[in-house]
């Protein structure tokens, strides 16, 4: 399992950040001046990107292609009801960043006024057209084409979605209006395309069986009157996830470059913690509509070099200094639908001492992947493990070490000298079972009852109780959590 | 005869010199054979595990009393706090935020101050103190925020623990709560914590921006 084999493609994904609704501190206590600063940090619990190939190129219309991912997307509001969210709009570095800020606002407006239901802000995107994106005769022919009359089950427009006003587009218009109670005058205009938008939302926007829509409050700072900051923003071409190298840049045709610049035209959609309140002022990004000079205030002082092209082509999950807003960086570094893989597991080699090995050479297996190497520091990192699984770690001293023990100077040494079967669960929550699972993970897993564990537990880590099990308990859950040994009893033989 | 006494994880002055019968850390911090650690330590109460503490003999206080009399004595101990300055996820103060806050199983409702401020008093054996944070909107289904404090678990600031521990309750290093050894994560989380305080982006611990994080977090 390398980050080669990472499912990332550049498409749509979902999926869930790693965070903990408790949020630990360790802080000093005070008899005189000394106080210890918190920040109540803003966290994003799961997210949702939208495919970068379901826009048109240049454009905010929401295709119908896009169906497919909404379903996903109503998978994620299900497991977060209680998570306010935010979607931000994404262009690629192509053109400038002004236009990019436009088309990547208007974008994730058209996505949260398809959550909303909200058939006047598409009518809006529809009529104030800006530089390339245009919605036209073109979006209407598209929906057209989606949407299927009641009798016979057919799309209404029965040819090209080209743009192009023939007899085609003509009777298509008229069979919707005959349908739909309109004035039949094979024009689509303003209530036309309301009932169009409704109907269109309504089919692309489901869980797969019923249509799912969102309410205000749903989104971050919703509920807060007309404006809807916080709901959409678009970010423009500041949070590329891929970079080409500069000579990619200059030498790749437009078409070229359009193709390895795809992963950056994208919607994402964070979900923050249940209840996450945030004021206006502390909401870093302007509105959809304002400019991006809203934005300089959220972005990294070198902003502008970290989005450069260099040498080589970068990847955001691997170089991580590629994003020019911080606000947006924080929230995007844990997410897994930014392409992002994160170590899950930590195994550290032991020398027979009980003592940790630095350099230790390694090799660990399990269900589809074998990684090896030397670790400087004696932990191995396995990355994005999806589920429990059982590996074989093989582990060694160095070398050198090896064979300075060795008592004839020519013998043969086996390929590792430890060889241990672990098996990997992700404790989750402050449960009984994830306690236990804590215990089994510290050595204590073989005793009869939990209490004999915590027990176990307690003596084998000093740790000096006064309070209830639940002192113990979260000790257990300090110590396990944040991967941290037991101290080593130190000899105290002084005066 | 005094005795040494090796700090374990989680253990501050107060709570040490409690331990020893003492009333307050500062006949033990101030005993001239901990001048070495005063020097290197500077706060008593930020120890770092390993740490090796000169526990003076206790002076007995002689008094003479008459009989027949009641005699009342008063001990002074200062008062231990849990001093705590809470900012909304852009930094700014979050003032009159209600609270609940609970340690050794007592509960108080409070507002933090203007200036973000909370003042909790522990004991010198308490070791968490929770704050959960309520809003007047919040609902039954909605999980409250829970903060919980390890009193004591803060290391000194230039062991790289003690800079995470900092960086972390500031708000910088949150992506990986369980992950303290990712490197790139600290890296990140100081460049922003340079960024947000006019230093030099350099993504590394140096002398410069220790100083600024004992200065920001306040211990």
């Amino acid at each position: 399992m390398t980050d080669d084999q990472n499912p990332f493609d550049g498409g749509s994904a979902s999926g869930n950040h790693p965070v903990k609704l408790r949020l630990a501190f360790d802080v000093a206590p005070t008899t005189k001046e000394g106080f210890n600063t918190v920040r109540v940090p803003l966290v994003a619990i799961a997210c949702w990107r939208l495919n970068h190939a379901v826009f048109d190129f240049d454009s905010s219309f929401v295709t119908p292609e896009t169906r497919e991912e909404l379903a996903l997307l109503a998978k994620v509001v299900k497991a977060n009801p209680d998570s306010p969210l935010a979607v931000f709009g994404h262009a690629d570095p192509t053109g400038e960043d002004e236009a990019n800020k436009v088309l990547s606002g208007r974008r994730a407006r058209a996505i949260y006024a398809v959550l909303r239901r909200n058939v006047s802000a598409w009518e809006s995107l529809f009529s104030a057209r800006v530089m390339g994106d245009s919605w036209g005769l073109k979006s209407t022919q598209r929906i057209l084409a989606f949407l299927t009359r009641e009798d016979d089950a057919l799309p209404y427009l029965d040819g090209p979605a080209d743009g192009a006003f023939g007899p085609a587009t003509d009777k298509a218009i008229r069979a919707y209006q005959t349908d739909n109670g309109l004035t039949v005058d094979g024009v689509a205009g303003p209530k036309t395309r309301a009932a169009l938008y409704a109907e269109y939302m309504d089919a692309i926007c489901s869980d797969g069986e019923e249509p799912f829509a969102l309410k205000e409050d749903a989104f971050i700072l919703g509920g807060a009157g007309a404006s809807t900051k916080g709901a959409a923003q678009g970010c423009g071409e500041l949070n590329p996830v891929h970079l080409l190298s500069a000579d990619e840049r200059e030498t790749l045709d437009a078409e070229a470059r359009n193709a390895l610049d795809a992963p950056n035209r994208r919607v994402m959609i964070f979900f923050f913690r249940p209840g996450t309140k945030v004021t206006r002022d502390d909401w870093p990004c302007p509105n959809w509509d304002e400019p991006g000079s809203g934005c300089e205030k959220a972005l990294w002082p070198n902003g502008n070099e970290r989005r450069e092209n260099r040498d080589a082509p970068r990847e955001y999950r691997n170089d991580r200094h590629t994003m020019a807003c911080r606000f947006y960086d924080r929230l995007a570094r844990t997410s897994p639908c930014e392409g992002v893989v994160l170590p899950v597991a930590r195994i550290r080699l032991f020398d027979l001492d009980e003592s940790p090995i630095p350099n230790a050479t390694y090799e660990v297996s399990g269900e589809g992947f074998s990684i090896e190497g030397t670790s400087r520091d004696s932990y191995v990192v396995l990355r994005n493990i999806p589920h429990a699984t059982t590996c074989t770690v093989k582990w060694s001293r160095p070398l050198e070490l090896r064979k300075a023990d060795l008592l004839d100077p020519d013998g043969e040494l086996d390929d590792y000298e430890f060889e241990t079967e672990i098996v990997i669960k992700l404790p989750k929550g402050d449960d009984e079972t994830a306690d236990r699972l804590r215990l089994a993970n510290l050595g204590h897993g073989h005793h009869e009852s939990d209490d004999e564990a915590l027990l176990a537990f307690r003596m084998a880590s000093n740790v000096e109780v006064t309070g209830s099990t639940e002192d113990v308990l979260n000790e257990l859950r300090r110590r396990h959590d944040r991967c941290e040994l037991p101290p080593k009893p130190e000899p105290k033989e002084r005066a | 005869m005094g005795k040494h006494h090796i700090v374990e994880s989680g253990e501050h002055a107060s709570g040490i010199a409690v331990k020893y019968g003492y009333q307050s850390f500062e006949p033990i911090w101030k005993a001239a054979e901990n001048a070495d650690l005063r020097e290197v330590r500077k706060n008593p109460q930020v120890l770092l595990a390993g740490d090796d503490i000169y526990i003076p003999e206790r002076k007995t206080k002689k008094f003479s009393v008459t009989t027949g009399q009641n005699h009342t004595f008063h001990v002074t101990r200062a008062r231990l706090e849990l001093r705590l300055r809470l900012l909304t996820s852009q930094g700014k103060p979050a003032g009159g935020l209600s609270v609940m806050s609970r340690v050794d199983k007592v509960e108080t409702a409070s507002d933090t101050t203007g200036a973000g401020d909370l003042t909790i008093v522990v004991s010198p054996q308490s070791t968490f103190a929770t704050v959960e944070i309520t809003t007047a909107e919040a609902e039954g289904e909605r999980l409250p925020l829970e903060l919980v404090f390890a009193i004591g678990g803060l290391d000194p600031i230039d062991e790289v623990f003690g800079a995470k521990s900092r960086l972390s309750n500031l708000g910088y290093l949150t992506s990986a709560p369980d992950d303290p050894f990712a490197d790139e994560e600290l890296e990140l989380a100081v460049e922003e914590f340079q960024a947000d305080h006019d230093l030099t982006i350099t993504g590394a611990l140096d002398d410069a921006t220790n100083a600024k994080l004992l200065e920001v977090h306040g211990s």
